[in-house]
Formats: structure tokens, C-alpha cells, sequence
């Protein structure tokens, strides 16, 4: 690829007072050896007091639910409720930290696997998780993992408080498990397996279908999963840590794949706990799992239908390292610089809105101050717009419907109505933080274009033919909505 | 059920021969029919939506999420009790349901199923076209869908739109000319940009109002498919059946989802007036859900689910299908519903019906030539 193009093509293109590196490719891959620390100069909540807050606003709504009859004193103390946890404030700050980074970080790059990585482990939008817990997590247990191996990755994203709660484990119980033992002893009802979080491990997270496992394995995989929950909970209250109860696990050899995962330890808590692990170390540096992500990281940075040279570049990497996370990231980069063709990816709604930030130098997502909260008022529009327009392009990160995440090709995200809300978006400049008394709106445009482009004849041009129009917004439109801009 | 196996099965054999009469039949009018497909992602459970109450078989699979107050329909089935319009719909002989039936996918996962179900094949991931939109290419009816994607379940077809209500509001034609300028080398951003650029003054409104709720967005399609010159098809996509746990009875998660689907039929049917005389809606998911309850108060994944239809175009109200029982041995690989019918049969007769093509043509060029029964006589006889 050229330059220019290969840096919108792996990153967000370049600040309008960004030096164009010299060696794109090199630049890129320096990027994956470190993980960046956070720019935002407000302050960071931890994953641990965001569970706090999360576990303090479902408390306090259940006793408010069940205490307050009157309507409009419980809508009153309701609304005290929200804006004392944050209840709409957390999210829109955790979009504001992931694209203050992503707009005015020096790794774009790895911001950009950082994205994908996210997305690969989706969190869906249930239980409030995209309120409370999906960005802290993402960003300080994900982030520091991209450093690290794909299998102790996968290990600890298995084992994320959102990923259980959403996948259900916490409600998974071996029928045999020493606990439904007791059940059947009490005559109590039992109480069951749940595969959805064993599925997803196979389905999503590492080999896809096609290493044509049968229902037999995915319920050898759940069991295999059971155990792994929520541990220290009271009754009424949601549990803060994730752990390991040995009662719950289903007892034996379990075989998934033809492989078999026999238990070990003698400690009744303890046994059965190493399944998991040994489970997923299998699986990772299975040829399936290998291909299945090589091909997904194709698909995600070169074109729609990866080829089979491409994925060999990420897969030689892959085993040559041992499936460490900055060699293959690298080999990726070097796939994309290699294979990729010009506007050959159409860029996801929100890659675009970054791309289009981080290259115009727009205001966006608004200076870290005004996403300082009081935990009393109501949000005002600045610290409410993120998550609005990121709404109406129809991709809040946070908010995946399905735990496969967001889409990745051309054919999902280009339709009518995500094209309207597109070129709709860049009609009102200043939403994005572009506005018309600084620059005016046609010179960004040209000086973005001038920067962002290896050969910026064909944008010029067009911006050119409006110079006399007096149509501000329209030189934006032209540039920001055009085909060169939508697909890198 | 007042159909057996066997009656069920040499009905189907002679209704292969006979189709093309059938279709000649209902004849080609210059009315204006509608189609809706409504998508349930996740995994709509048929046994939720239409329970058996024939045994005790399904009470005792279900003892924390089974329909207390089922609303019974036949000696054997009833409705969930938030079907309500659907209810209202099957006294007026305006509703039908399809049961024991899956598209011919048994891999229970949702992302391959859901490919299938839209693409009409069997290779997940391979047909890069729908089965609907596949239907229409040659058929010149406008379709819209009520989503921000357009579904797969439309690709290939012509004339396509999609729309969700939203605040912000385009510039000018003369700026969007100068885009089409832009894009004129590019025949998909094209054709996309042409749609946009056509659109009837109502979708091009905004409204501040950013509600999806199912209602409104059933109101905006309803006054889209009365146009004479508007959409005849409409696709609406409700995500969320794939409950694990806590799937609920009467209410909770389940419930509330079979709600949406009731509301987008209900609506319709106030919106469209007259031409519901004309219209069919069906429902269309991946697959069905697990007899037995699972540890979470949920199911899992399974096969054979129902199919809901809804609308004048059908005769008179009732069950079509071949109860395959839900005694273990009944069951598909001991824990689902077994699916009686290529649920592709179902929408392939409901295209010849509402698109007035023959029932093989409709097969060669929706459902790859795939050996699929006439269902005609059974849904609309």
C-alpha cells in the first residue's frame, strides 16, 4: 500500500499537525510493543470501583423498586438514584476516554486493535453492562493482555465479570456436580447445565464452526466451564469477584475435540479448576483457532473476502511465536501492507467518525473538562452527544446486540440509512466539533485532504469547484462523505 | 392436532403435482399485495409463543418458565398470553401458525442459523444474497426494511430501502449531486445514494422524537406499504430471543419480545386499513428452543421452532403441520422439537402467493432448486 493510505487503512490518518512517518510500515508496528497509557487527563474509574458503583445503583434500585409505592416520589428518588451511580453518565465518559485516545493518541494503531480486540470479545448490551462495566473492563484487562499471548487472552477475557454475567456462566451447574448431588439427596428440583458460554468460547472466541465440533463437545465444554462464576455474593446483593466452586463443577474426564480433560487437583474446591485452562491452550494453538482469527484480522484490515496468502503471512507469525499477540499484530500490519488495495474496506461508523476527527482536528469527543461531573445535575449536550450520534450512526461499541459482535464488511454497514445518517452528520459540522469561526470549513477540508492523501488530485478537484460557492458545509460533505474517505 | 403424519405426508406429495395449477388459480390481480417478514434473532421459542397443551409433557420440562395463563386456541395448542392482536387476528380468521418447523439447520449456533435463514441456502456464510431479495429481482416491487442495515434476507433484490426515524436532517439534492458525482464509478454506493436521493417526502422528514419503538417503527412501514406506488415488502428485525436465562413465563424476557412481535402485527393492522385484506406477515427465526429448561430458568439453543402468520390473505385461522410429539423419543436428538418441514417450503409458497409466481419458479430463483413441498393448499386453502 502507499503511505498515506495504509495509515488510514490501520490507524485513524493523520492530525493536521502530524508528521507523515517515513516508514508507515515500520511506524505501525512499533506501535504494538508497547501498550499506551491513557491520555485522558480526567480521572480513570478501576474496573473494581465501577463494579462498586454498578452493584450500589442495581442495589439501591431493587430496594427503591420494592419500598417506594407512591409513582411520582419514586420517579423523584429514582432520578437522585441515576445521577448519584452515573447510571447515564458512565457510559458516555468511557466513549469519551476510547476516543480522546483514539483521536489524539501517538498508537493509533494499536488503539485500532484495540477496537477489534473489543469487539472480537464482545460484551452484549444487557444488564446494564454497557453502562457500568464493558469500557472499564475493556480497558484495564483487555489493553494490558495485547502485549501478551492470544491464549492467556482468551483465558482471562473467559473470566471477565462482564463476559460471565452475559454469557450466563455464573448460572451453569454440572448435573452431577456435588451440589445437584445434594439437591437430588434434599429432593430439591436440580438445578442445570448452561451452554451458552461454552458455545461462544468455541464459536466466537476461538476455533468458529468450522473445526466442526458437535453438540456432544459443546456440552463437554460447558461442563468443563462450570465452576467458574461469581463467588462471595449475598442474597439481594450481585457479587463482586469471579472464582472458581469446585461443588458446582461437573465431575470427570471431559472431551471436547477428542481431546480429554481429566481432573485434576484433590482439593473438592479446587478440583476440575485446571479443565478450563488446559481447554483453552488446546484450543488456541489448534490450526483451526488460527486460521479463524487470521482470517477474521484480514477481514477486519485488508478486504471483505480474505485470501489464503494473506492469513498465511499472520499464521507463520503466529506459530513462529507461539501465538504472541505483538507478532502476529505485526504480521498483520505486514499482510495489510503487502495485500491491501486502495479503497478497498468500508470503514465501520465509528472508525469513519474517528478517522474523520483525528484527520480534520476537530473538537471531538470536546475538551476532557466538560466530562466532569457533579453526580447531581442533569448531563447537559456536550457530555451527552457522544453517545447520541455514535447512536444514530448505529454503532455504540458498547451496545453489541449479539455477542458476535459488531459487523465487519461492506455489505452490513452500507445501507440507505446508515449512509443518511452519515452525510446527515457532517451537514451539522459542529456536532463533531467542527466549527465555522475557527478555520474556514473548505481550508480544513483541503488541508486534511492535502495530508491524509497520497495523491489528493481527485479531492482537490472536487473541492476546488466549490471554492466560490459559499457552501461551507458542502466542501466538508464532499470529503468527509466521499468514496475515498468511506473506504480506505 | 387434527392432522396425522400420514394425512400430512400424501397431502404434500400430491400438492407437488398439482402446484402449478394452484398457482394459476389464484390468478394475477392488479391489487397491490404486502408482504412483512418480521426476524426473531436468537432463537424465538415456538413451544413459548404457541404452547402444547395436548399432555403434561412440556409443563414438567418447564416447571419455573412455562405459560401459566396460556390462551388456548385448539384441544391441543393455545397462544402466549401476549400474543393479544394475534389472538384478535385468529378469531377473525386472519391468523395461521406453522408448527414444528425449522429452516434445514441443525448446528444451533445463531450467527450460521441466522445467515441461513435470510440467504435460503444451506452453507453458512456462503450465498451472498437472500432468499426475499433473490424473490424480487425479477418480481419489480419496492421492498423496505425497518432496520439500519439492509438485511441480508434482501440482498440481490432491486429497489430496496431501509429507514429508522432519526433526528438529523440531509442537505440539499444539490449537494447530495455532488456525492453521486463522487460515487458514480462505484455502482453499490450508486445505486444506494439513487435510493436516498428518491425517497418519498415522508422518510425524508425528521423527528425529534428518537424512539424505536416497535409501534412507530410498525406505523412508518405500515404508511409506506399502503402507497399504491410505495413498498409491497417489509422486513422488521427484533433481536433478543436468546434467552439462556431467566427466559420468564407469562412475562420476563421471552414474553416481552413476543410482545414487540404482537405489536408490530397489531399495528399493521390498524395502519394498513383495507389493504391487511391484501397483506401477509410472517415471523422468521433460526431456530427453536430446547424442550427441557435449562440451569439458568432458560433453554438452549434447538431446532424446530413456529412459524406465525398474520393477515387477510389467509382463508381462515389455523394449525398447519405435522406434530411430531414431545415425548423423548420424539424429539430431535432427544431435546428438541423436531422440525415436520423445510420451513423454506412455508415462504416459498407465501412468495408465489403474495408475488403471483409459479411455486417452481419461485423455488429455482429464491431457494436454489431445493426440493421443497407445495405448501399452497395447506396455508391459503
Amino acid at each position: 500500500m502507499k503511505t498515506k493510505a495504509f495509515i488510514r487503512r490501520v490507524g485513524f490518518g493523520l492530525k493536521p499537525d502530524e508528521q507523515v512517518p517515513k516508514n508507515a510500515l515500520d511506524w505501525a508496528k512499533e506501535q504494538m510493543l508497547v501498550v499506551p497509557k491513557l491520555i485522558w487527563p480526567g480521572r480513570i474509574y478501576s474496573e473494581k470501583e465501577m463494579l462498586d458503583i454498578r452493584v450500589d445503583f442495581t442495589t439501591s434500585e431493587d430496594k427503591l423498586q420494592k419500598t417506594e409505592k407512591d409513582p411520582s416520589k419514586a420517579k423523584a428518588k429514582k432520578r437522585k438514584l441515576y445521577r448519584r451511580t452515573g447510571r447515564k453518565f458512565f457510559e458516555r465518559y468511557e466513549l469519551a476516554i476510547r476516543h480522546h485516545q483514539a483521536v489524539y493518541g501517538n498508537q493509533p494503531v494499536f488503539e485500532r486493535f484495540w477496537h477489534f480486540w473489543g469487539n472480537h470479545f464482545a460484551i452484549v448490551d444487557k444488564n446494564k453492562l454497557p453502562v457500568f462495566n464493558t469500557g472499564p473492563m475493556q480497558r484495564e484487562q483487555l489493553r494490558p493482555l495485547m502485549t501478551g499471548r492470544f491464549a492467556d487472552m482468551v483465558y482471562d477475557m473467559t473470566l471477565t465479570w462482564p463476559m460471565i454475567k452475559s454469557l450466563d456462566n455464573f448460572k451453569s451447574r454440572g448435573p452431577n456436580s456435588a451440589f445437584n448431588v445434594n439437591r437430588r439427596r434434599k429432593n430439591k428440583p436440580e438445578k442445570g447445565l448452561n451452554e451458552n458460554h461454552g458455545r461462544e468460547l468455541l464459536e466466537l472466541h476461538t476455533i468458529s464452526p468450522q473445526a466442526g465440533y458437535t453438540q456432544v463437545d459443546v456440552i463437554n465444554a460447558a461442563y468443563i466451564m462450570t465452576g467458574w462464576g461469581f463467588i462471595g455474593g449475598k442474597k439481594g446483593v450481585e457479587a463482586k469477584k469471579i472464582g472458581y466452586l469446585g461443588s458446582l463443577h461437573e465431575p470427570g474426564t471431559h472431551t471436547v475435540l477428542g481431546k480429554k480433560y481429566k481432573t485434576e487437583g484433590f482439593s473438592s474446591k479446587t478440583k476440575g479448576k485446571k479443565q478450563l485452562r488446559n481447554l483453552i491452550e488446546n484450543l488456541c494453538e489448534s490450526e483451526d483457532c488460527i486460521n479463524f482469527i487470521a482470517w477474521k484480522l484480514c477481514r477486519h484490515f485488508i478486504c471483505d473476502d480474505p485470501k489464503t496468502e494473506m492469513m498465511k503471512i499472520i499464521i507463520d507469525a503466529w506459530k513462529k511465536s507461539k501465538g504472541m499477540l505483538p507478532d502476529i499484530h505485526k504480521a498483520v500490519l505486514e499482510a495489510t501492507w503487502k495485500y491491501g488495495e486502495p479503497e478497498q474496506k468500508f470503514l465501520s461508523p465509528e472508525t469513519w467518525l474517528i478517522q474523520i476527527a483525528r484527520m480534520t482536528g476537530a473538537d471531538w469527543p470536546g475538551n476532557p473538562k466538560i466530562f466532569e461531573y457533579d453526580f447531581e445535575s442533569r448531563l447537559n449536550y456536550k457530555q451527552k452527544k457522544i453517545s447520541w450520534i455514535l447512536g444514530e450512526l448505529g454503532h455504540l461499541p458498547f451496545r453489541a446486540k449479539q455477542p458476535n459482535g459488531f459487523p465487519d464488511t461492506e455489505a452490513e454497514w452500507l445501507s440507505q440509512e446508515y449512509l443518511v445518517r452519515r452525510i446527515a452528520l457532517v451537514n451539522n459540522p459542529t456536532q463533531i466539533g467542527l466549527y465555522k469561526n475557527s478555520l474556514p470549513l473548505i481550508d480544513i477540508s483541503k488541508k486534511m485532504v492535502n495530508k491524509n492523501f497520497d495523491d489528493p488530485r481527485k479531492l482537490l478537484g472536487i473541492l476546488r469547484k466549490l471554492e466560490n460557492k459559499n457552501s461551507n458545509s458542502n466542501s466538508l460533505i464532499a470529503v468527509l462523505c466521499s468514496r475515498k474517505v468511506l473506504k480506505v | 392436532m387434527n392432522v396425522s403424519r400420514r394425512i400430512f405426508l400424501s397431502g404434500s406429495a400430491s400438492l407437488i403435482v398439482s402446484a402449478p395449477i394452484i398457482s394459476r388459480a389464484f390468478g394475477s390481480t392488479s391489487t397491490k399485495k404486502n408482504l412483512v417478514v418480521i426476524m426473531l434473532r436468537g432463537g424465538m421459542d415456538g413451544l413459548t409463543a404457541v404452547p402444547f397443551i395436548g399432555n403434561n409433557i412440556l409443563r414438567k420440562a418447564r416447571p419455573d418458565i412455562g405459560v401459566d395463563k396460556p390462551i388456548k386456541i385448539t384441544a391441543d395448542f393455545a397462544l402466549h398470553p401476549q400474543l393479544k392482536k394475534f389472538k384478535k387476528l385468529w378469531d377473525k380468521n386472519k391468523a395461521s401458525i406453522f408448527h414444528a418447523t425449522s429452516i434445514p439447520y441443525t448446528g444451533r449456533s445463531h450467527f450460521e442459523g441466522q445467515y441461513l435463514m435470510e440467504s435460503g441456502g444451506t452453507v453458512p456464510y456462503y450465498d451472498k444474497t437472500g432468499w426475499l431479495g433473490r424473490a424480487l429481482d425479477t418480481a419489480n416491487k419496492k421492498s423496505l426494511s425497518i432496520s439500519l442495515p439492509m438485511p441480508l434476507i434482501l440482498r440481490g433484490g432491486k429497489d430496496l430501502d431501509n429507514f429508522m426515524p432519526s433526528a438529523n436532517r440531509l442537505p440539499s439534492d444539490e449537494t447530495l449531486k455532488i456525492l453521486a458525482a463522487d460515487y458514480h464509478e462505484d455502482e453499490v454506493l450508486s445505486n444506494v445514494l439513487r435510493t436516498i436521493r428518491k425517497r418519498p417526502i415522508a422518510m425524508m422528514q425528521t423527528s425529534k422524537n428518537s424512539s424505536q419503538d416497535v409501534k412507530r417503527l410498525a406505523k412508518i412501514a405500515g404508511q409506506q406499504l399502503v402507497q399504491p406506488n410505495g413498498p409491497s415488502i417489509a422486513v422488521f428485525d427484533i433481536a433478543g430471543f436468546d434467552t439462556h436465562a431467566d427466559q420468564g413465563g407469562d412475562y420476563g424476557e421471552h414474553a416481552k419480545k413476543l410482545k414487540q412481535f404482537d405489536e408490530i402485527i397489531g399495528t399493521l393492522e390498524d395502519e394498513l386499513g383495507s389493504a391487511f385484506e391484501n397483506t401477509i406477515i410472517v415471523s422468521l427465526t433460526e431456530f427453536g428452543r430446547t424442550v427441557d429448561q435449562n440451569g439458568g430458568s432458560g433453554t438452549e439453543h434447538g431446532y424446530g421452532s413456529a412459524i406465525l402468520m398474520a393477515g387477510g390473505l389467509l382463508p381462515k385461522s389455523k394449525i398447519i403441520g405435522d406434530w411430531p410429539g414431545l415425548e423423548k423419543k420424539n424429539l430431535f436428538e432427544g431435546r428438541d422439537l423436531d422440525s415436520s418441514i423445510d420451513a423454506r417450503a412455508v415462504y416459498a409458497s407465501i412468495l408465489a402467493r403474495v408475488l403471483d409466481r409459479d411455486h417452481r419458479e419461485i423455488i429455482k430463483n429464491a431457494f436454489f432448486n431445493a426440493n421443497l413441498p407445495d405448501m399452497s393448499q395447506r396455508i391459503f386453502g
